[in-house]
């Protein structure tokens, strides 16, 4: 599984979306209907977790749409 | 009008805010203006003239009290809003807020480069001083809902240290204290809770537990402790020697204003970031306080779009200490609060609103 297949399966699961729905237009934080920040942090823990890294607090508010989460990993020194 | 969320979020001196602020104030009460028909007719009732303003200290405020009378909304679409009650005292009623994705998210990032600053970027294992219960309901919440889900995001891992009952979940907090003790922590809650569910209640269970390397962060006011003569360095020392905490730290904030967050520093002051103005106004006539002289509160703020809550004279009464020159080396104005304002004075307050306006 490639690590952008890894990060698109724990969006679809922890926000229950569909894979139409993995764009920045769909997936807003606090848009997008089960994006709230009970979820957020879900989803965070999970990315850590899956991935070995550690979101700081900017991070974790820096992730706000689909592409970005992406970014972050990039910085934090995961390759997609 | 979005805010640029900076990573040094207290940078800007006297000067260096007033240029800006004033002309972002401006705009956002001119949008305010356009978007809440209520908030329009204040402001016409009182005869505001946008031309007049040649400071922030110009803008016109609402009294905080006025969201428990009136739904104040900026909104077109309302499928996406949540709202925020105050906690208010029984029997009173409490204020509502409408909150859009766009203003939580600005709230968010504020509090996340304001509290980043304060406690560092690390996120930290947090010890909640409340019940699991309290985040359950998500689209109606209370100001500690809120308080409880937006420090999250300095939080590694999350326990609560109450059960849904209120009583102390012991268990728990012995695990958390086994499991991160050596390293720094964060304990936060709210002021009343803390001491009585917390510290009054290991006391009582003659229980002690140690964590020496934790930050208590709470907030909420010191209202009901006062009532029961605590002092803050009285708190500070019950939870040194119930929890041994070395460092506490006390935030002003409100469900009116929730991007609006007032961290204390290390020389006990409380200090207004980039995002935010606070005034001190005499509750005679509101003309603006003197520096130290004691006054009403108002705070201002550059989030608030989904609601015309940018500028809030409070029902609290605190001081100016100083600004740009607190030792801690964060400039903007730096303040404490004392309390609330005796009813009468609030009373007199909406009383003198009410016959402008």
């Amino acid at each position: 599984m490639t690590n952008l297949e890894k990060y698109n399966n724990i969006l679809k699961r922890d926000l229950k979306a569909t894979d139409d729905e993995l764009n920045d237009e769909t997936l807003v934080y606090n848009r997008y209907p089960r994006w709230d920040s009970v979820t957020h942090m879900d989803m965070v823990s999970d990315l850590e977790e899956n991935f070995g890294v550690e979101f700081d607090t900017l991070d974790i508010t820096g992730f706000s749409k689909y592409s970005l989460g992406i970014e972050i990993l990039k910085k934090l020194g995961v390759q997609f | 009008m979005t805010s640029e969320i900076r990573e040094f979020p207290f940078g800007e001196n006297k000067e260096a805010k007033a240029e800006h602020y004033t002309d972002r104030m401006l705009k956002l009460t001119e949008y305010h203006r356009k978007m809440c028909d209520d908030y329009r007719k204040i402001l016409a009732a009182a005869g505001y003239d946008a031309k007049k303003v040649k400071h922030y200290k110009d803008i016109p405020f609402l009294p905080v009290g006025i969201f428990k009378e009136l739904r104040l909304s900026s909104i077109e679409d309302d499928s996406n809003i949540k709202t925020v009650t105050s906690s208010g005292t029984s029997g009173q009623a409490r204020s509502q807020i409408i909150l859009d994705a766009e203003t939580r998210v600005q709230q968010q990032q504020a509090l996340a480069a304001i509290g980043a600053d304060f406690l560092g970027k690390k996120r930290l294992p947090m010890l909640v001083i409340d019940c699991p219960a309290t985040i359950e309901k998500r689209d109606r919440f209370s100001a500690r809902t809120s308080g409880i889900l937006g420090f999250s995001i300095f939080a590694k891992k999350r326990v609560f240290a109450l059960n849904d009952d209120m009583s102390l979940n012991m268990e728990a907090v012995e695990e958390f204290v086994e499991n991160y003790s050596d390293g720094p922590v964060l304990i936060f809650g709210f002021t009343f809770m803390v001491w009585r569910y917390f510290v009054q209640e290991l006391e009582k269970q003659n229980k002690k537990i140690d964590l020496p390397q934790a930050v208590l962060v709470h907030g909420g006011g010191w209202k009901k402790l006062i009532s029961e003569a605590v002092s803050k360095q009285e708190f500070a020392d019950r939870l040194k020697k119930t929890c041994g905490v070395n460092r506490v730290m006390d935030y002003y904030g409100m469900a009116e204003q929730t991007g609006s967050i007032f961290m204390e520093c290390e020389y006990g002051h409380l200090h207004c970031s980039d995002y935010s103005a606070v005034l001190f106004r005499r509750a005679k006539d509101f003309s603006l306080c003197e520096k130290g002289e004691e006054g009403l509160i108002q705070v201002m703020s550059t989030i608030p779009k989904s609601y015309p809550g940018h500028s809030l004279l409070t029902e609290d009464i605190g001081r100016m200490i100083g600004e740009d020159d607190c030792p801690c080396g964060r400039k903007g104005v730096y303040f404490e609060v004392i309390g609330r304002a005796q009813h009468a004075e609030i009373r007199g307050c909406s009383d003198t609103f009410a016959a402008e306006h």
